[in-house]
């Protein structure tokens, strides 16, 4: 074999190993820019179905204040209608959601006792005559150990107003909903 | 000849080169966009709203709530036996304290809460330079929420900084 055919042989190679080397990297680079993607998508997912759920919990006719059968009066929560809405099983709709999340209402004003600040306000401590500062929070939903796994924990949440109505107050709680994403 | 398909070859890597720098420039364009924050600007305007209508709803003493007590106050009157600006402040700062926590720290330079009257601020906390602190961060967008407590009895006004 001549020189000539010798660096033109070389140059082929190099050439080869080039298109090679850009093929790989934007291979690379597609399958990092598709992972991200995946990645933000499902956390925008999570996010606006975490939002949705925020309005549907808030938007529920079995929680919201009614007056002689009206609700547009007050914009609340009814603290004994959620009661009732735990008990009887009917949060088991907030289930069917993209991401797994657990559904928690605090009591922010009257400040509850410090040392009751995670005391679930059941009907006993709702007809305790310290309520609303006997208890600290109303557990609407938590999902099971097995789907939070080494997830991570986003929380959103909004103030609202808490009506009372053994006592016919009304308060400040916050709905406080945590979704559990991968990243 | 040689001098022809030199020329083939240098028209060859100019076009390689201009895809290269294309394909560079799609790539930081998209990655740069910038969150518009849909859910999120969603999601403060619904604290907000909540913010405000819980916080006016809340019962004070006896059957007065915050918004009596703010009118009361306007007014210069008294509710029950108690001076209402006085409990105003007290029961704002307790709320503010519970619901926004932290984000209230004036050394944080977060947020900022006032109540006004007849154009007088007579009630505040947070940080009370946010709007042109928040104009000169990079990227800050000030973000204020009022309502109005009417026929011209206060405003009540919420502002944050999203970076």
């Amino acid at each position: 074999m001549n020189k000539k055919a010798m660096i033109e042989m070389m140059e082929t190679f190099i050439i080869i190993f080039v298109v090679f080397i850009l093929i790989g990297f934007g291979m690379y680079m597609f399958v990092k820019f598709s992972n991200t993607s995946t990645i933000s998508e499902a956390q925008e997912t999570c996010e606006m179905s975490s939002y949705q759920q925020l309005l549907t919990v808030l938007e529920q006719p079995g929680l919201k204040c009614t007056f002689m059968g009206s609700s547009k009066t007050r914009d609340c929560v009814d603290t004994a209608k959620l009661r009732a809405f735990i008990e009887t099983g009917a949060n088991e709709d907030l289930k069917n959601t993209a991401c797994p999340m657990k559904v928690v209402f605090k009591q922010i004003y009257p400040k509850p006792n410090s040392r009751v600040n995670n005391t679930e306000c059941t009907y006993n401590e709702m007809r305790s005559p310290e309520f609303p500062t006997s208890c600290g929070m109303w557990t609407v939903f938590v999902p099971s150990e097995k789907s939070i796994e080494g997830k991570a924990e986003r929380v959103t949440s909004t103030p609202v107003s808490l009506y009372y109505p053994h006592i016919k107050q009304y308060g400040v709680g916050q709905l406080e909903i945590t979704t559990y994403t991968y990243i | 000849m040689n001098k022809k398909a030199q020329g083939g070859e240098m028209i060859g890597l100019l076009v390689i080169i201009i895809l290269i720098i294309v394909i560079i420039g799609i790539y930081l364009s998209f990655a740069s966009t910038p969150n518009q924050g849909g859910v999120s600007d969603s999601v403060a305007d619904l604290q907000n709203d909540k913010l405000f209508s819980a916080m006016l709803e809340a019962t004070i003493c006896g059957t007065s709530s915050l918004e009596d007590v703010i009118e009361k106050c306007s007014k210069g009157q008294t509710i029950c036996n108690a001076d209402s600006c006085n409990l105003m402040k007290e029961n704002l700062d307790e709320m503010l304290d519970s619901i926004l926590g932290k984000r209230l720290d004036p050394e944080l330079k977060q947020a900022y809460f006032y109540v006004k009257m007849d154009e007088k601020i007579i009630y505040e906390k947070g940080y009370d330079k946010l709007e042109d602190d928040c104009l000169n961060r990079p990227g800050g967008l000030y973000q204020p929420k009022s309502y109005d407590l009417r026929p011209n009895i206060a405003t009540l006004t919420i502002a944050r900084c999203v970076l």
